[in-house]
Order: structure tokens, then C-alpha cells, then sequence
């Protein structure tokens, strides 16, 4: 029972560091359209531009932070001149996709020729061991979880109760009309791009932390998880990317413990494939129809 | 104490590696070789993932031919060394071993294949008659029937073995936990190392398969706690161990660790795992163990002197790799067959290479080819044992090697702990 109890703990932790990712994952297909698989490869190189600051002796969370400042810039720069650009020039969905993927592996090689492709660490410590029931946390833990669930606030009041939010959302049902309506659509789509890069940022960090060890290369496996909970819970919708992490955090830590951790992936991803056949279109789907959660 | 940063340039080698072995054996063989010259093929992968393994095949391959042509070559002929690059691909090999078998001349001995492409070129090179060094360490050829085929190193389900008797028998550890990835190589290790340690008296406790490059293994951490092993043994890919381990130390703290040559050769795993633990404990938790690598010995001299003769850049880097020198012993084993033989035949040459290698009752035991040749001639029948020490192929010619355990310090360099004897292995196998 202790274990179970444990797991779940676990899955808690891997749902914080994914809900993260996937929530800003989400927010860039909400907003643009534009599926970016070069999402992982720009978590990487904030956690390297993090890695080079805590080498030269800066705490851990101020490296963070600045992993997040490279990732909204980053990202932020990335749709204006490169994917708006293409989707400007009336290149298609799957084009825009294959675009990602090239741009994600320019980022992987100039990432591999500043940093090496060896593994490296961050200098930082555990902390003390937190008994909450029976639950057992360290500090960096219950700090990773803090902070996930701070940003999952955060993004919510934007969402609802700001002019920004309701600006993003109109933006993300019909940006001409949200144009014709006198909302700076352009404006909007960069500050979207710059929340969502922060939190793509802020997830390579806190990524490599949780691996411990990391090279240019261990996020990438990464992605298909953080795609995973984004379309578990309706792609596009920030609400349904938090559930989906839930989801699939809990899931792949039960099933090791309850199945056999070989089968960890395989899991989440029937889970994903049951969840797509009885609502297609995510969990909240309907109910995002209904409320206008669509960021 | 050997340093690990010297294996560190063999990636950086390599091109140039490859190029050196063109020079040498590639470019005289297919267009201008004379027909008195024979040729030794190393089969190996030269480009794609497994492209780390050539070196090793390719440093032996030159260092052999290198002895034997100074000491004037086999029953007048003289020997090259032909490059051909398996790819590290069953798929991809299959091709390349018939286009050399087709080009080579007068191709008289094979050094490979390795693991990837062993299952669809090994019954190539059988057909053909072309006798193989290899290196596969696929558990499949443990009990195979092949003429041709001599694998000089240990499967590495034998090194699962050495594993057990290291933590059974030199460290009195009870209660094991086996933590493998879920991959092939991982599995290859598992039954064999889970039946030796079981063998010996000893209790395996949880046996864990994992889904390699997970973000977190807590779960699967805290099972193993619950299992309460005095050893956990282990061969994972970098980022898995780094994970695993550094969630081990901060779970439950750490037990001590075994790794086998998957581990601690490698020095990118070596490099994860300490980042993860730190280095300290890296010292005090883990040991590796891996097949021993020469350092002493007339046979090891001979090739030691002849190795830094070969035209690579940094031949001094093979100088303890157990590969090169075992594959170079190969060599020499079947250029003394087929003097002993006075064939270059390898239908003719081929029976008498388990004879040399093996030794039989009277033999002159030789440590150099030259001294070979010369014992040959004054009519002995000669045991040759080289670089790596006495080698024995069983029935199913496979070499039983001596392994040994090391532990790294915070340079990662190596700390020999201990040998583990190719006897208690070979007891722990029947």
C-alpha cells in the first residue's frame, strides 16, 4: 500500500513537470494553429543556456528563470519570423510541421556544437525530505509541483478574467474577425507566444533536473508524451493539457508499479488511443465547446 | 589503472582510422593487390551507430598483419588487412560481405562480425569457408555448431556470469536485484546472470525490465526498496542509469552497484551516472565488470611493441583494449594454422587453428609469431598464447576470458578491484 500511496506521489511529480510543457505546447496550436515540433528542441537549449548560468555559479531557480526569459524570446522570435512568415506565405499545415522539424534540428545541432553532445548536470541540491502522510517529498519536489501548479493558476486568470485573455481566446476562434474587432492580433500572438515559450522554457529546465544527467538529445523523447497529454485532454485547449498531464503522470507511474515498468509507454499510450476512441477530440472537448475554455 | 579518457578519441579516430586501414589493406587490395598477397577482412561497422566497435576490429586486424609480414609472411606470402564496413546493420551487411567476398583477394580470414549483423552474415562467411574472429556477443552462439566461426571474446551473457561470481563469491552479497533496459542488449544479460547468482545460492530479489529514457523511475525505485537487495546489478543506457540512480540516492540511498562492460566501458555512461550520483559515491557504490584488459605477459609485450607501429592516429589508445588484442591474437592463430598446415587453404588451415590456440599435449608454448613460425619449422607442434593471455575455445568455439572489476575515481580513471577468474566463470556455465 505504502508503494501505491508512493506512485502516486511520483505520478503527481511527473504530471507537474509535463503539465508545464504540455500547457504551452497547447497554447501555441490553440493560438496559431501551428503543431511546433521544435517545442522540445527549444526546452533543450533553455536548459542548456541554464546549465552554462549554474555553472558560472548562479542559484538553480535563477538559472530556471532564465531558461523560461530564452524560451519566451526564443519562442517568440521563432513564430514571427519563421512560421508566421511561411503561414504568410500560404504554406499548409503539414507544411508548417515539416518546417518545425527542420528548425528543431538546426537548434539540435547548434545546441550539440556550443554545448558538446556529452552529458552534464546541474549543480544543485535535493533539499530535505518532506513526510506528507505517506507521502515523501524532497523540497525540490514539493518545489517543482509549487510551481506548476502556480503557472497552471496563472494561466487560468489570464484566461479568464484579463483583457489579454479574452483577446487570446478571440484570436484563437477567428483572428480576422478578432481583427475586424480592433484586437491587435499580431500583439497578441506574440505575447501568446511569449507565455507559451516561457512555460517551454521553464519545462527544459525543470526537465533536466528531473534526469538528473542530460545530453542535447534526452528531451526529445520528451515531446511525445507532452504531445500526448495535450491531445489527451483536446488539443489547443490549456485546461484539457493540465487534465491530460494528470492523466498520463499517474498512468505511466501506476502501470510500472502495477504492470511492469517495460510497459510504461505503452500504457500511456493506450490510454491515449481508449480516451481519442470514446471523445475524439479530448476529454473536454464538449466542455470547452460549451464554456469557452479555448485559448 | 588504466584511463578511460583514452577510449574517449576513438569516435574522434575513427575517419581517420577507417582511412589508415583504406591505405593499408582497401586500396592495394582491390586494384593492385599481387596474387602471393593474402587478406584478412575486417568486417565491422565503420559508420552508424555501432561505428565505435570498428576501431577495435580494425587496430587488431593491422597489428596482426604487422607481426606477421615482419617475420616474413606465411609460407611466402604476405598479408594485408582489407576494411569492409559492416554498418552495424543486419540488413546493410548482408550486401557487403558478398561484395567482399567477391572482391577480396585471396580473403583467407574474416575479423567480425559483431553483434548487429552476426545473425545474417555468420552462415555467409560459413558457406563460404572463411573463418571468423569474432566478436558477437550475442548469447545465440553459445551453443552453435559452426566450423569456421572462433568468438576470442566472452558473450556478454558470460559476462553476466562474472557478475554473479564478483558479488557472490569476492563480496559475499545474498540478496540481488537484476535492473536491466528492456532492450536486447539489456535482456541478453538477464537470464543467464539470474540463473548463475541463483546457482551459487544466492537470492534475487526483484528483477526490473525498464522502459529506457523515462523522465522519472521512482516507482520503480521504490519497488526495489521494498525488496531490500545488498547488490542491484545493472546494464542500462546512459540516461536511464543516470536517472535511475540519481532517483535511487535520493529515494532510498544507494547499495552498492555491479555494472557490467556495458557500463564502464563506456565512458559517456560512466560521465551520466556520476553527474547523477556524484562522484564520490560513483567510487564507493559502483564497480564494472569487464573482460580483462592485458597489460603484462611476452605475448602482450610482442603485440604492445607492434601496436604502436601501425599507421592510425593514436595507436597507443588500443593498448589495454581487450578487442584489438584479441582479434590480433586471431590473426596470429591462423597464420600459424596455416604454417603448421603448409596450407593457405582455409578448408586445410582451419582444423589446425584450435590446436594452436588451445594447445595440445607436448606442445612448445610460443608467445610471438616469429617464435611460432621457428618452432614450426624445427618440427614442435607449438600453443600459441598471445596478447591476452592463454585462451581456450570450448566445443562451440567460444574463448573463455578472465574478466576484471574496477571501480572509477573522480578523473574516471579506473581502480582494478579485483579479477574474476575465466575458470569460476566456466564452472558457473556448465
Amino acid at each position: 500500500m505504502s508503494v501505491l500511496i508512493s506512485s502516486i506521489g511520483f505520478g503527481l511529480i511527473s504530471a507537474a513537470i509535463l503539465a508545464i510543457a504540455s500547457v504551452g505546447f497547447t497554447m501555441q496550436f490553440g493560438i496559431t494553429s501551428i503543431l511546433n515540433l521544435a517545442y522540445a528542441d527549444v526546452m533543450t537549449a533553455a536548459a542548456f543556456v541554464a546549465y552554462s548560468l549554474n555553472k558560472a555559479g548562479l542559484d538553480i531557480w535563477v538559472c530556471a528563470g532564465a531558461g523560461a526569459l530564452f524560451g519566451a524570446v526564443f519562442s517568440m522570435l521563432l513564430n514571427r519570423f519563421v512560421y508566421a512568415q511561411f503561414a504568410r506565405r500560404g504554406t499548409s499545415a503539414v507544411g508548417l510541421v515539416i518546417v518545425s522539424i527542420g528548425i528543431g534540428l538546426i537548434i539540435q545541432y547548434v545546441v550539440v556544437i556550443i554545448w558538446s553532445p556529452n552529458f552534464v548536470s546541474y549543480r544543485l541540491s535535493q533539499g530535505s525530505t518532506v513526510q506528507l502522510g505517506s507521502l515523501v517529498f524532497t523540497t525540490l519536489q514539493l518545489t517543482v509541483i509549487g510551481i506548476s501548479v502556480v503557472t497552471m493558476i496563472a494561466v487560468h486568470l489570464v484566461l479568464a478574467y484579463t483583457k489579454l485573455g479574452r483577446a487570446m481566446r478571440a484570436t484563437a476562434v477567428n483572428a480576422s474577425l478578432a481583427r475586424d474587432c480592433g484586437i491587435a492580433t499580431n500583439r497578441i500572438v506574440d505575447l501568446a507566444w511569449l507565455i507559451s515559450g516561457a512555460m517551454c522554457g521553464l519545462a527544459g529546465v525543470i526537465f533536466a533536473m528531473s534526469i538528473i544527467s542530460f545530453t542535447p538529445s534526452s528531451e526529445q523523447g520528451f515531446l511525445v508524451v507532452v504531445i500526448a497529454a495535450a491531445v489527451v485532454g483536446g488539443i489547443g485547449k490549456p485546461y484539457g493539457a493540465m487534465l491530460g498531464a494528470l492523466v498520463l503522470g499517474l498512468a505511466t507511474e501506476l502501470a510500472a508499479l502495477v504492470i511492469n515498468p517495460a510497459y510504461k509507454d505503452v500504457v500511456a499510450f493506450l490510454l491515449l488511443a481508449i480516451v481519442l476512441l470514446i471523445r475524439p477530440r479530448g476529454i473536454l472537448s464538449g466542455l470547452a465547446t460549451r464554456e469557452e475554455v479555448v485559448a | 589503472m588504466h584511463s578511460l579518457s583514452s577510449q574517449r578519441g576513438r569516435n574522434l579516430v575513427l575517419v581517420a582510422l577507417f582511412s589508415s586501414a583504406l591505405l593499408a589493406g582497401c586500396g592495394s587490395s582491390a586494384g593492385g593487390g599481387s596474387s602471393s598477397t593474402l587478406s584478412i577482412d575486417a568486417f565491422t561497422p565503420l559508420s552508424g551507430p555501432e561505428a565505435v566497435f570498428g576501431p577495435e576490429s580494425t587496430s587488431g586486424c593491422l597489428t596482426g598483419i604487422e607481426v606477421i609480414n615482419a617475420a616474413g609472411g606465411v609460407l611466402g606470402h604476405q598479408f594485408q588487412c582489407v576494411a569492409t564496413d559492416s554498418r552495424g546493420d543486419a540488413a546493410d551487411a548482408v550486401p557487403a560481405a558478398q561484395q567482399m567476398l567477391a572482391t577480396v583477394p585471396n580473403l583467407v580470414g574474416v575479423v567480425g562480425p559483431s553483434t548487429n549483423e552476426a545473425p545474417s552474415t555468420v552462415p555467409i562467411f560459413e558457406k563460404a569457408h572463411i573463418p571468423m574472429i569474432a566478436q558477437t556477443g550475442d548469447p545465440q552462439y553459445d551453443h552453435a555448431n559452426l566450423k569456421y566461426f572462433y568468438r576470442s571474446t566472452p558473450a556478454d551473457d558470460i559476462n553476466g556470469l562474472a557478475m554473479d561470481v564478483w558479488a557472490y563469491k569476492q563480496k559475499g552479497f545474498r540478496r540481488a536485484a537484476a535492473v536491466f533496459g528492456n532492450d536486447v542488449a539489456g535482456q541478453g544479460v538477464v537470464p543467464n546472470l539470474v540463473r548463475g547468482f541463483q546457482q551459487l545460492g544466492g537470492t534475487v530479489v526483484s528483477n526490473q525490465k525498464l522502459a529506457l529514457d523515462q523522465n522519472s523511475y521512482r516507482t520503480e525505485v521504490a519497488q526495489l526498496k521494498a525488496a531490500q537487495p545488498d547488490v542491484i546489478f545493472t546494464e542500462l543506457d546512459p540516461q536511464t542509469a543516470a536517472t535511475f540512480f540519481g532517483e535511487l540516492k535520493e529515494i532510498n540511498g544507494l547499495v552498492p552497484v555491479v555494472g557490467d562492460g556495458g557500463t564502464i566501458g563506456y565512458p559517456a555512461w560512466v560521465t551520466a551516472v556520476q553527474g547523477a550520483i556524484g562522484a564520490d559515491d560513483m567510487s564507493k557504490f559502483y564497480s564494472g565488470v569487464q573482460i580483462l584488459n592485458p597489460d603484462s605477459g611476452p605475448g602482450y609485450d610482442a603485440f604492445a611493441k607492434a601496436v604502436v607501429k601501425i599507421k592510425i592516429k593514436e595507436p597507443s589508445q588500443f593498448l589495454h583494449d581487450p578487442y584489438t588484442t584479441t582479434n590480433y591474437d586471431g590473426i596470429v592463430a591462423l597464420a600459424l594454422a596455416m604454417t603448421a598446415s603448409k596450407s593457405t587453404d582455409p578448408t586445410v588451415f582451419n582444423d589446425y587453428f584450435l590446436k594452436i590456440v588451445n594447445g595440445t599435449t607436448g606442445a612448445t608454448t610460443v608467445n610471438t609469431y616469429a617464435d611460432g613460425v621457428a618452432a614450426l619449422n624445427a618440427g614442435k607442434t607449438v600453443h600459441f598464447v598471445g596478447s591476452a593471455g592463454s585462451i581456450h575455445f570450448d566445443q562451440y568455439h567460444n574463448a573463455a576470458l578472465p574478466f576484471e572489476v574496477d571501480t572509477v575515481k573522480s578523473d574516471q580513471s579506473l581502480v582494478r578491484q579485483g579479477i574474476v577468474p575465466s575458470a569460476d566463470v566456466t564452472a558457473l556455465e556448465q
